[in-house]
């Protein structure tokens, strides 16, 4: 792990604009779902991206692997920016940002073999020239699949091993990183496991730095070196994986963190205390003034409600603790309040 | 952090994932979707003998000149038949035939022109059959690459192609066919002196273009459809991440996908196109002498229906049947690739 | 509501004003004479043809024989013709080079006719088809239900043209077991028996598709899970077939009919035709064989109009049923 910074993303913004019919007349409207935020990823670096659906997590990973074009902020690569590039100039970032999706079902071509699928991007980069063959089944070994099932359709593997096959692909184009959109939430929870110990191996082997996606804290937590936790197209808390876990600040995150599913409350270990959120996530077409998360919040006030509050570190004695201990932690709240006692037991796997 | 063990595969587990849904637990066999459609076709005995009847009738369009050399030499001419020499001497002053069914013509011959009506009837499968092909390839090539175009690219492109099939659908088409066509003929063929088969071959192509123009949009509009979903689905999006160019992403991760659907469009163009044909001859504004064709047969016979049935059946029969043939094999076809759609 | 109504009006008013414009570029911007055609060969001259030419209008420019047109349909015009003005009211066609009659009046008198022939010929499609539809669902699986989807397929698979064509001829003419077409002057009795043949040979076809279509829409709605509720509820099968089947099952079956508005136009034009009715299809097609623009003109536009109006009320009334449409 160096200190060379991958990608910096700043106050990126990703604003949908539609017309909407209000009576007789036509109202421009724009859906803010991703509204300013900014992250660095160092090389080797994991970072977890954590919120509830609609967010705004997924559309940052799609702006980050420029499958869409953001409407503000820029995106950097190793120091280039890539926020506006054209399709042909984004040639080297394809090689170099790759992307795992979510549904095994849906992110495979039904009509292709499994070896047109990891022939496509060596192809595209005219990697291994004339030895494809022999690099696509490397590749499935690599994942754990046997290399003999090269010709076999996406159809006749299950689940997890079609999210293995997915993992191969992006693997196939040697990348730096890896952005991981929730891979593991349409799998059977014994899948999840394999698939997110293959993953914690192949970034440990190939040092991969990667951006993981998910809804919720529980699945990221032996993952990450850091966490972003974003509400409504912000991020409201962002630091290192232990301070979130052990210390959060944002009330936000304290709900999340408390409604994670823990082993201890089933063994009869019940937390301290229990979150629990009430209302919907308001729309991100008109969020709320001021703090995004204060409808649902119990400690709103009207100040709230007046002025956002920006993403800072909570108090001067933290900044002084981050620059001894080289950690990060920043939290968007007008009452920042740590709570410590939300999970059963904070370590309890081996 | 607590270091996650090596990935340990317990590829059993994996394949009793409930994660799996039912459809895909049949195709275990390593056959690729198209494959599959394949052999339930091959199952079909419908399918069968449609497959016979159309194979029949393109023997028959295809060896029609060896089929008609089989006819003795006509003792009054003393010629052997062929489909266009007119024998006024075989006719009555009424234009009545002055001969039946015989071995020089197996279907006696036409009233009032004399032409031997078996050649008639051979030649005239291959208009249909011609038609009816070369009109649903091409309108198969139109409708799937604007449909591509618009569904893929989306924003004003669509909304112009949108607005042109929808456009198209509202026409009352046949009567604007029926229009067009002699306007267009005299068009291409202003200020030429032309014989009557070069008119005969300008109408037919002129057919077959209007026949095109009119008959791409239903597939485009489906086409159109499915690449707007497609476009959303992860695996088009992987292509992109990884940088496969949007011509490859089109026809090698879209298209293969839009097989079965455009396949079967095609299938059932074919008898559409035919019967659009025959109608048009019908009516008028079809095929013109001296081309044999099955429609201006039926059109020209139904005046002597009930004094000279040979001249109007064989065309009746041979169009309904090869109609009816090339349709419900296009109906097996798309069972075949749809299983749920016969239920 | 009313805004998706406006915007779906605006719509279906651009495409008729495309057709209006293309059809009107491709038929008078075209090469063929209709003064050539008017102009008896015999007795032919420059001078003859030139005073035809001038007489129905030909010699100006095309822009200001469109504008004519179009102020035409909208507010009406006047002709001169044999000395005398005739009005001609909006929406005025224009009038007939062949007959020297305002095309409004050769169209809509014989509009009914067409009307009447579509209807009755829906009256027998619909309940044949549904009826036919209903058993063959209730029956899934045995021999009718095989035979009435077979008898379908063939039916809809013969081209029309052909199957109208010998009922015309044999039944009709040669057999006489059904009276041939007579005009409604004749009465009233023998122009609806007239009318029967036809009507019967459309209805009967058309009701191919709309078997196989209610069949597939009662069958899914059969398998519902409220149908299976009502039937565990001890409701007798007759009430759980027509008060809950059939009504979910009829409401795509009626956006079909809507839709199938220009399938029915085709098809009434191939029948008047060869039953010889009097409606606006034959009289569009014997207005072809004598290029009399105007006549050619004013039934493409009935019939554009038709149409989308048409698809209009039924995506409208469809748009009250379900209002996801609206947003899409």
């Amino acid at each position: 792990m160096s200190d060379k910074t991958l990608l910096k993303v700043t106050d990126l913004q990703r604003h949908f604009p539609f017309r909407e019919v209000q009576g007789l007349k036509m109202v421009k409207a724009t859906v803010k779902a991703v509204d300013g935020i900014s992250f660095t990823v160092k090389e080797g670096q994991t970072l977890g991206l954590v919120g509830e659906s609609g967010c705004g997590k997924s559309t940052t990973s799609r702006l980050v692997t420029r499958l869409d074009e953001p409407t503000g902020g820029t995106v950097e690569f190793e120091g280039r920016d890539i926020t506006h590039l054209k399709e042909h100039e984004l040639r080297e970032i394809r090689r170099n940002v790759q992307m795992i999706f979510q549904d095994p079902y849906s992110s495979l071509n039904p009509r292709q073999t499994v070896g047109a699928i990891l022939t496509t991007p060596l192809r595209v980069h005219g990697l291994h020239k004339g030895k494809e063959k022999a690099r696509v089944q490397e590749l499935l070994a690599l994942v754990g699949l046997n290399p003999e099932h090269i010709n076999r359709y996406p159809s006749e593997f299950s689940g997890g091993q079609r999210q293995r096959i997915g993992i191969a692909r992006a693997l196939a184009v040697e990348p730096k990183l890896i952005i991981a959109d929730e891979p593991v939430s349409a799998l059977d929870v014994s899948i999840q496991a394999q698939v997110m110990n293959l993953l914690a191996k192949l970034r440990n082997e190939l040092d991969l730095a990667f951006i993981f996606v998910a809804h919720d804290l529980g699945v990221v937590r032996h993952f990450c070196d850091q966490v972003a936790v974003m509400y409504l197209g912000k991020i409201v808390e962002y630091g290192d994986k232990k301070k979130i876990y052990e210390a959060p600040e944002h009330p936000y995150t304290q709900a999340l963190l408390s409604a994670a599913p823990d082993i201890n409350v089933a063994r009869g270990i019940a937390p301290k205390e229990r979150i629990r959120l009430v209302g919907d996530v308001p729309s991100p077409i008109d969020p709320p003034s001021g703090c995004r998360f204060r409808t649902r919040c119990w400690k709103a006030q009207d100040i709230c409600a007046q002025q956002e509050p920006p993403l800072v570190s909570a108090t001067s004695e933290e900044s002084t603790r981050t620059f001894r201990e080289g950690g990060v932690h920043l939290q968007a709240c007008h009452f920042p309040e740590v709570k410590t006692d939300l999970v059963a037991e904070v370590e309890h796997s081996a | 952090m607590p270091e996650p063990s090596a990935a340990t595969l317990i590829e059993e587990s994996e394949e009793t994932s409930s994660t799996t849904p039912p459809e895909h637990q049949e195709v275990r066999t390593g056959r690729s979707p198209g494959q599959v459609a394949w052999a339930r076709l091959k199952r079909d005995k419908v399918a069968i003998i449609c497959s016979a009847i159309i194979l029949f009738f393109l023997l028959v369009a295809i060896f029609a000149p060896f089929l008609v050399s089989l006819e003795a030499v006509d003792p009054i001419t003393g010629a052997k038949a062929d489909p266009s020499t007119v024998h006024t001497e075989l006719v009555d002053f009424n234009g009545l035939p002055t001969v039946g069914a015989s071995s020089a013509h197996w279907l006696g011959v036409e009233p009032r022109l004399g032409r031997d009506l078996f050649a008639r009837w051979a030649y005239g499968a291959r208009p249909s059959l011609i038609i009816g092909f070369v009109a649903a390839f091409a309108s198969t090539i139109v409708g799937v690459a604007l449909g591509l175009v618009g569904g893929y690219l989306g924003g004003a492109t669509d909304k112009v192609i949108s607005w042109i099939i929808d456009f198209f659908l509202s026409l009352p088409i046949l009567l604007l066919v029926l229009a067009i066509i002699p306007i267009m003929q005299k068009r291409i063929a202003a200020g030429n002196d032309l014989t009557p088969e070069q008119t005969s071959a300008i109408r037919f192509w002129v057919l077959i273009v209007i026949l095109v123009v009119f008959g791409w949009m239903g597939l485009a509009r489906l086409v159109r459809g499915e690449v707007k979903s497609l476009r959303e689905r992860e695996f088009v999006q992987a292509a992109r991440a990884i940088g496969v160019p949007t011509r490859s992403i089109l026809f090698r991760e879209i298209l293969p996908n839009l097989v079965g659907p455009i396949i079967v469009s095609a299938s059932i163009a074919v008898p559409a196109y035919i019967t659009y044909e025959a109608t048009l001859s019908y009516l008028g504004a079809g095929l013109v002498e001296p081309t044999a064709s099955w429609g201006r047969t039926i059109a020209d016979a139904q005046n002597l229906f009930a004094t000279y049935p040979l001249w109007l059946w064989p065309s009746v029969i041979g169009l309904s049947l090869l109609v009816l043939a090339l349709s419900l094999l296009g109906d097996s076809i798309r069972d075949a690739f749809d299983p749920t759609s016969r239920r | 509501m009313l805004t998706y109504i406006l915007r779906r009006s605006a719509l279906a008013l651009s495409v008729i004003m495309a057709t209006l414009v293309s059809a009107f570029l491709l038929f008078f911007a075209g090469p063929s004479d209709p003064a050539q055609a008017m102009c008896p060969e015999t007795k032919c001259n420059p001078a003859r043809l030139e005073a035809i030419t001038k007489s129905i209008g030909l010699d100006k420019p095309l822009i200001e024989q469109f504008l004519t047109y179009f102020k035409g349909l909208f507010v009406g015009r006047d002709f001169v013709y044999a000395g005398d003005t005739v009005h001609c009211g909006a929406p005025c066609l224009g009038f007939s080079f062949v007959t020297r009659r305002s095309v409004n009046e050769e169209l809509f008198t014989r509009f009914p006719n067409t009307v009447v022939l579509a209807l009755m010929a829906a009256v027998v499609f619909v309940t044949v088809g549904v009826t036919f539809g209903i058993l063959a669902a209730v029956r899934r699986g045995s021999a009718s239900d095989r035979g009435l989807v077979g008898a379908s397929q063939v039916l809809g698979s013969i081209p029309y043209y052909v199957l109208a064509l010998l009922v015309a001829l044999y039944p009709v003419i040669l057999w006489n077991v059904l009276p041939q077409y007579s005009a409604i002057s004749a009465g009233v009795g023998p122009y609806f028996m007239g009318m029967l043949a036809p009507a019967l040979i459309l209805g009967l076809v058309t009701s191919a598709s709309y078997v196989r279509y209610t069949r597939n829409s009662m069958i899914e709605t059969l398998s519902m899970d409220y149908i299976r509720t009502a039937r565990s509820k001890g409701i007798s099968e007759r009430t759980v077939l027509f008060k809950h089947g059939f009504r979910a099952a009829m409401s795509p079956i009626a956006t079909i009919l809507g839709l199938d508005i220009a399938a029915l136009l085709t098809g009434t034009l191939i029948t008047e035709q060869i039953f010889g009715v009097d409606g606006i299809g034959r009289r569009g097609l014997a207005a072809l064989r004598s290029f009399d623009l105007p006549v050619i003109m004013g039934t493409v536009l009935i019939g554009a109009v038709v149409v989308v109006v048409m698809n209009l009320v039924v995506d409208i009334a469809y748009s009250f049923i379900d209002p996801r449409v609206r947003l899409s």
